[in-house]
């Protein structure tokens, strides 16, 4: 039986979470709750949506022209069990794995290694507010490790850049994702 | 660390359909013209005002959970966004009259317009800030929704 899988938030297609066109999966619950996270609401285990695990590959399925998927949060290990099944079924389907977590490599368990050593990508460690820096790729401040685990991509995949993503939907609502400064955000106030 | 950020509430750009939406969340409309609905819901009283082509709540931030009936407002106005087009394209189809249906029809395309208005609207709002604060932008257009990818090197 498929693993279930809760979910803060999803974007079927985005080009900011890793190399190239990924879909990218916020995962609810997060108890790290790093000072100064831009994702606080993801850290309730109670909120979201949740989702089974196959019934999300099979959407992936559905899904043309991405290259992978990108797992953040939230913090994907506090659902280890659901991580490993998504990670495990994205790589048979040959997607790319970009996995996200807080934890720290010493921090990790067996299943968290399993998780880490299948992916392709991984960005480890807690968000520091002090060290916060939003010129770096694909992570928010500068303790944060990006690791290359397979021989897919390597460091010349990481030039550094700030990068937001606005995406407008057809009913003109707009959505943002990224490192975006307050005069951005300003844009979505009511 | 990246950030998630969303709105509240789908714009409301067709005052009979926000009117609509906000009656069916159990808002009171105490007064209502195109460019301002005024509402009483859970003993308080809110004014939407008409900016940009859509209708707005200004608040402060210490408003907080008092707003959360805007959270159900997007998916009815939406349901009576799509009741409107049915009902026009209806009502074009069986015009007796070239002269009638030719301002159904009139009716029908400003209504759809005002949507690809505010989409062109937030989408130079996005550029214009974009550029200020030195972004490169690269736009995709993939099944009616617009994703702007915005980059800054240095």
């Amino acid at each position: 039986m498929s693993n279930i899988l809760r979910l803060g938030h999803r974007l079927d297609r985005s080009e900011i979470y890793g190399p190239g066109i990924r879909s990218v999966f916020w995962t609810q619950g997060c108890t790290l709750a790093c000072k100064g996270c831009w994702n606080t609401q993801y850290w309730s285990s109670r909120g979201g949506e949740e989702i089974s695990v196959s019934q999300i590959l099979t959407e992936l399925i559905q899904i043309q022209d991405i290259e992978g998927i990108t797992l953040l949060g939230g913090e994907p290990f506090q659902q280890l069990d659901a991580s490993l099944e998504l990670i495990k079924g994205c790589k048979e389907m040959g997607l790319s794995v970009f996995l996200y977590t807080g934890y720290e490599l010493s921090e990790f368990n067996e299943k968290m290694q399993t998780c880490f050593h299948l992916s392709d990508i991984a960005v480890t460690g807690r968000f520091v507010q002090e060290l916060r820096d939003t010129t770096l790729r694909w992570r928010g401040s500068s303790n944060q490790q990006v690791h290359f685990i397979s021989d897919l991509y390597n460091q010349s995949v990481l030039q550094e850049q700030t990068e937001v993503e606005c995406h407008i939907l057809p009913n003109g609502e707009i959505r943002m994702v990224g490192y975006a400064e307050t005069e951005l955000i300003e844009i979505l106030g009511e | 660390m990246s950030g998630v950020w969303t709105e509240r509430s789908i714009p409301m750009t067709d005052h009979e359909c926000a009117v609509e939406a906000l009656e069916e969340v159990g808002a009171t409309i105490l007064a209502s013209n195109q460019n301002q609905i005024r509402i009483r819901i859970n003993g308080q009283e809110w004014a939407m005002q008409r900016n940009h082509g859509r209708y707005t709540i200004r608040v402060n931030r210490r408003a907080g959970s008092a707003l959360n009936w805007m959270n159900g407002v997007g998916p009815v106005y939406e349901q009576a966004v799509q009741r409107k087009l049915r009902r026009l394209r209806t009502e074009e189809e069986t015009a007796q009259l070239e002269s009638e249906r030719a301002e159904i029809q009139a009716q029908r395309e400003a209504f759809e317009n005002q949507r690809l208005e505010l989409i062109e609207q937030r989408k130079q709002e996005i550029l214009e800030k974009a550029k200020t604060l030195g972004y490169k932008v690269k736009q995709t257009e993939q099944n009616g929704q617009l994703r702007m990818v915005l980059v800054r090197r240095g």
